[in-house]
């Protein structure tokens, strides 16, 4: 073999070896601290479950809003998807930083903003009591912070599902006689839906993490990720430690949810 | 070819450290844990201790019982730490965490509220009770598991039922503020009085005048502010029940205690400042953000260290 | 039946620049061009699906440069296929038929009676190509384009299908649009030939084809007028092909 070759040889194993230290460091570092908590307080945490009534109602609470927001979310923010996807969106930069915009503030300073927009000193505030609704200590609240703050991610990600789709296939449907959104309704929808499931999944999984935006609104009633931090708080580590441990178990399923939509074959791509 | 150029920005970033520079010249760290009602007065103590000595100060608010947490559970020790309630050193931290703690400021409750609160223009001293059992005004408290000014709202609430002989009244008040309107601690009261979420919130006086709310001053005999009432103060009990424990708090005054732990990480320094924080500059800034520092601090407890002892009198 | 008038249209890196032929009811015209000329943004613009950005065409004696494709009656027929991946075979067939039995018959005919239950994944290029014409002609529009429909095809069938397209077009009174590479497809077929330049596209040559309908496979590729305009259109385009190379020389 020539030199140059055992030298390639050679680089080619350093750089493998790399590839995989740099996999086992960054796997180590997010692994490690999950597999503590579950240690430490997963057992303990599920057994609480059948007694912790405070624990359940704020799972529920938690689960309730989030698919709330998530719903919300897909309806308001698939059509503008579709609209940035497909570029007919008028100032579409312009609105693409502006869905951004929530993703870089940090949490509890968009909770402060969402207190000056619709607290009950503001415009927006003043409308919505009088049809009864408050955006502090209340569940609309915390659908209000979960929106803010994972709204932007669901756009993002069913623009891409939707962006996917070749356009073209829609074209094809409006020549065989459908309307704009009946072309659509028929050819888009199901060829993006698994990505719209996806990112719906993600939405609710962010919502459901939330805590600095949600705290600032709305502290009680308390959402799971408050619970954590009131039970660490007010009665220590060792109490706070099965909530934790229960949250980061059910964080698996919408995890798996997510594994089995990825694992179906992608669609919409056209032989080329 | 940028991208070298960028990459190289991006990691000096990652790893500067302005901070160093003091640290080589040998000047102290400082870290105060601090009670959110003291916040603000000890952030100005802080950075005119830095202005002084060069000294590098950081400072984590929280409520009394959080921070005291921080400590016991999490094992993160400050330098010094400032709370609200002489109580919490004596029942959570003395004697493993800190074996003294100086008493060093008083406080009062007072009725705190705006121009927009609903009433504000009826409230006062005799009738403030009134004005907050109305059935529209919107009044917070703090959780009583967390800060101790939310189990001082309760015992206030007592101790006023006894002195308007109105049986009941505590019960009324109490139920005046659902869930909903129940916060962590002292600061988050204020601010959602601020934005106009709240018409009244019961908070300590030096928030009340920090922040220029207008406030009602209650009756000394129920604001849990005059050291010689303690006997009338301790005739009000409370019962803060958690899920685990129940905890029996007795009326008393307020009083804020201040200690350097046993562990602390540079103990030294904090020494200094606490001792700066007691001396007549460091009242003198407290004072001016409001607090009502005790021209005579009172040390609690043994093994006082010779820096602290100059203060005893 | 399809007039074209001065269309300006961009697609991307393509462009049509003042476009324009016509062809009466029932004729079948002939896009020749290379790769780089704007062949297929000039059917999506005869279609609708694209809209161009001056000029008119016309469909039927009537205006139809506003109309939205739906609407246009027009079948067409893509390069691709671009045969809806979720659908199966029969389902992409019968998706804008009005009488979906005539839709899956019309398959049949075409040879595609065989694929029908299949998903769309797996078939072959020629197969594809056979479900996408079948898929714009179960609609029986009067209007068709066809984007090279028979580029993926073998050279026996594509004999065949194109003598069917003729024969379906004739009975149904079609009047065709047909983009091909293939000059003697073209000739073949043709009624009229439109050549086109490379971009920006415009209309080199707009030939009369006056062969004798219905057109033989053996018959009318020997006839001497066929012959005569074939070596007409290779020599136009290799002469367009030199002035382009001593052009960018």
């Amino acid at each position: 073999m020539s030199d140059a070759a055992v030298r390639g040889r050679g680089t080619h194993r350093v750089a493998a070896a790399g590839v995989v230290a740099g996999a086992v460091l960054l796997l180590a570092l997010l692994g490690l601290p999950i597999v503590a908590l579950l240690l430490r307080g997963g057992v303990s945490g599920l057994g609480q479950l059948g007694s912790d009534r405070e624990l359940r109602a704020a799972l529920w609470l938690t689960a309730q809003t989030a698919t709330v927001a998530t719903l919300l979310a897909m309806l308001l923010g698939t059509p503008l998807a579709y609209l940035l996807a497909r570029g007919r969106m008028p100032a579409g930069a312009l609105v693409g930083a502006l869905l951004d915009l929530p993703l870089l503030i940090p949490h509890p300073v968009a909770g402060m903003a969402l207190l000056l927009a619709f607290g009950r000193a503001s415009p927006a505030g003043a409308a919505l009591a009088q049809i009864g609704l408050a955006v502090v200590g209340s569940r609309t609240g915390i659908v209000l912070a979960m929106l803010f703050v994972a709204a932007p991610l669901y756009v993002s990600a069913a623009r891409e599902a939707i962006a996917r789709v070749d356009e073209r296939y829609e074209s094809v449907a409006r020549t065989l006689g459908d309307s704009p959104v009946r072309a659509v309704w028929r050819v888009t929808r199901p060829l993006a839906g698994r990505g719209l499931v996806a990112a719906a999944v993600v939405m609710w999984a962010r919502a459901v993490s939330e805590f600095g935006a949600i705290v600032i609104l709305t502290y009680n009633p308390k959402v799971a990720s408050v619970l954590s931090y009131d039970r660490f708080t007010g009665e220590g580590l060792d109490a706070a430690l099965p909530v934790a441990a229960v949250l980061v178990i059910l964080a698996i399923v919408p995890l798996l949810v997510l594994r089995s939509l990825r694992a179906g074959t992608a669609l919409g791509e056209p032989a080329r | 070819m940028r991208l070298p150029g960028i990459a190289c920005l991006v990691v000096s970033l990652a790893f500067a450290r302005p901070r160093d520079a003091a640290a080589a010249s040998g000047a102290d760290t400082v870290v105060v844990f601090a009670a959110a009602s003291l916040a603000v007065p000890i952030r100005a103590a802080l950075d005119s201790f830095a202005r002084r000595t060069g000294a590098v100060v950081q400072q984590e608010n929280g409520a009394s019982l959080e921070l005291a947490r921080r400590i016991t559970e999490l094992g993160r020790v400050p330098d010094v730490i400032a709370l609200a309630d002489q109580e919490v050193f004596a029942q959570l931290l003395v004697p493993r965490v800190a074996s003294w703690y100086v008493r060093f400021a008083r406080n009062r409750m007072v009725v705190a509220f705006t121009g927009r609160s609903k009433g504000a223009a009826q409230i006062g001293p005799a009738n403030w009770h009134r004005v907050l059992s109305r059935p529209d005004v919107r009044v917070g408290r703090s959780d009583p598991r967390l800060a101790p000014v939310g189990y001082r709202t309760l015992l206030l609430y007592r101790l006023a039922e006894g002195y308007y002989h109105l049986p009941g009244l505590a019960s009324r008040l109490e139920a005046q503020t659902p869930p909903a309107l129940i916060r962590a601690n002292a600061s988050e009261l204020v601010a959602l009085l601020q934005a106009g979420e709240l018409d009244y919130i019961v908070d300590y006086e030096s928030l009340a005048r920090a922040n220029r709310l207008r406030f009602v001053t209650l009756p000394p005999q129920i604001d849990l502010g005059d050291p010689a009432r303690a006997s009338q103060y301790a005739r009000a009990t409370v019962r803060v029940a958690r899920r685990t424990d129940t905890t029996t708090y007795a009326g008393a005054p307020i009083v804020y205690g201040a200690s350097v732990p046993r562990a602390a990480p540079h103990a030294a320094a904090g020494h200094r400042f606490l001792r700066y924080l007691l001396s007549p500059e460091g009242q003198a800034v407290l004072r001016a953000h409001a607090v009502d520092a005790l021209r005579m601090p009172e040390l609690v407890g043994d093994s006082v260290p010779p820096a602290l002892r100059a203060t005893r009198r | 039946m399809i007039e074209v008038e001065s269309l300006h249209a961009r697609a991307g890196a393509f462009e049509l620049r003042d476009v324009s032929f016509s062809l009466p009811p029932g004729a079948w015209g002939i896009v020749l061009g290379s790769a780089g000329s704007g062949k297929t943004t000039l059917l999506e613009t005869i279609a609708g699906v694209r809209r161009a950005a001056s000029g008119r065409v016309r469909l039927r004696d009537s205006d139809v440069t506003l109309v939205p494709p739906e609407r246009r009656g027009v079948g067409i027929v893509y390069q691709h296929a671009l045969l809806f991946p979720h659908l199966t075979v029969e389902e992409n067939v019968c998706y804008g038929a009005h009488d979906p039995r005539y839709a899956v018959a019309l398959a049949r005919r075409l040879g595609a009676g065989e694929l029908l239950a299949r998903g769309v994944r797996e078939l072959s290029g020629g197969e594809r190509q056979i479900v996408a014409l079948a898929r714009a002609l179960a609609p029986q529009p009067d209007i068709l384009l066809l984007d090279e429909p028979l580029a993926a095809v073998d050279a026996q069938t594509r004999a065949e299908m194109q003598d069917l397209l003729l024969d379906l077009a004739k009975k149904y009174d079609q009047t065709c649009v047909l983009v091909t590479h293939d000059v003697d497809e073209a000739v073949y077929m043709a009624d009229r030939i439109v050549v086109l330049s490379k971009r920006p596209t415009t209309v080199v040559a707009d030939l009369p084809v006056s062969l004798p309908k219905p057109r033989d496979q053996l018959q009318t590729r020997e006839d001497p007028a066929y012959l005569g305009l074939r070596h007409k259109v290779i020599t136009l385009i290799r002469s367009m092909r030199a002035g382009a190379a001593t052009q960018e020389s």
